[in-house]
């Protein structure tokens, strides 16, 4: 910057400050891009357990809880999430995961499903699809 | 959002309120952990029933209120002596500037703290400038909390009444933080003359 002449550093300034707005105006077209989208897409409306309840009709794996609260779907079970979230979520007996996956891990339920499988070297696929099963057999007869 | 789940959510699964307290004021002393998105994210598996909301916003508070504390009395005991060590730094705190800032931030600090509280950069800048300004700690104190609820409330309220879409929500308040903070630095860019003679003619 020393050895730029004054007019150079103005130029210099006022590019800068473009550069600035056209990055501004680059962000904020992005920004109402992703609203419409997620707006178009119903994304942006608090859910309730009813509306939802309407939308995915058919799906068995909703966690009945309080009118005002949101539900979570079978399908968003994560390997990243605990059996204890699970229990807590879908409204089961504590030790009902334990008992239906014979899992001896002393640390139940609060382990992650995918340390579990690493640990216990599973197959995860597989695995996933017991834990989601044996949610929805509950959701289906309250057992 | 990937890094997100992968290696911040399942701590706050494993460890509830301890997680959250430990994460959020580990982003209030300087640390790169996206506390907004957790806030959120937290305030979702509360809808769930996993958390409960109310103790979700104490801890949250607090947790802010402790760290943004512990860095103002860091700063404000430390902050020059160390910063005096560092080049660059020490050009930057003694340019007339910041000098003006700094004096305009202590004499009138109530909106400046209050307004920083929301973003994780601006909330750093406003804590290391009003300890190294030795805003009267009262003040501080009194701005930072009503700050740090008022931000605490704006993100878990999100993350509670959208409850699963909390992702898509968390992605659009970031990009709009973006815009926001850019269009702050436009407005700073451009006028950056006129607020320093304003400030100028103030001290």
């Amino acid at each position: 910057m020393k050895h730029l002449t004054p007019q150079q550093k103005k130029f210099l300034k006022i590019a800068g400050v473009v550069l600035l707005i056209l990055v501004c105006l680059l962000s904020l077209v992005s920004f109402i891009r992703s609203f419409k989208t997620l707006y178009r897409a119903g994304e942006l409306q608090p859910e309730y357990i009813q509306d939802r309840e309407e939308r995915r009709s058919g799906d068995s794996g909703t966690s009945v809880q309080q009118t005002h609260r949101v539900v979570t779907t079978i399908d968003t079970i994560r390997p990243w999430m605990t059996f204890n979230y699970l229990t807590v979520v879908f409204k089961l007996p504590p030790l009902y995961l334990k008992d239906t996956l014979a899992i001896t891990d002393p640390r139940y339920p609060n382990i992650r499903i995918d340390r579990y499988i690493k640990q216990y070297t599973l197959d995860p696929n597989l695995f996933m699809q017991s834990v989601q099963q044996a949610i929805r057999s509950y959701s289906a007869t309250g057992k | 959002m990937e890094f997100l789940a992968q290696s911040i959510l399942p701590y706050i699964l494993l460890y509830k309120y301890w997680a959250i307290f430990i994460i959020t004021l580990l982003s209030s002393l300087a640390l790169p952990v996206p506390a907004g998105s957790l806030l959120i994210a937290s305030a979702a598996f509360a809808s769930q029933g996993y958390f409960n909301i109310i103790i979700l916003v104490i801890v949250a508070v607090a947790a802010n209120i402790v760290g943004d504390n512990g860095l103002y009395w860091l700063t404000r005991m430390y902050g020059r002596k160390v910063l005096y060590r560092i080049g660059f730094l020490r050009k930057i705190i003694t340019s007339r500037n910041f000098v003006l800032i700094e004096k305009r931030v202590s004499t009138r600090p109530g909106f400046v703290i209050f307004i920083t509280r929301f973003e994780v950069l601006a909330t750093l800048t406003g804590n290391i400038i009003s300890g190294l300004g030795k805003v009267p700690y009262r003040k501080f104190l009194l701005f930072e909390a009503l700050g740090s609820l008022a931000s605490v409330l704006f993100y878990t309220m999100m993350g509670y009444f959208f409850g699963d879409s909390w992702q898509a929500v968390n992605n659009l308040i970031g990009n709009f933080s973006i815009v926001f903070f850019l269009a702050i630095a436009v407005a700073v860019a451009l006028f950056w003359k006129k607020i320093i003679a304003n400030l100028s003619k103030e001290s």
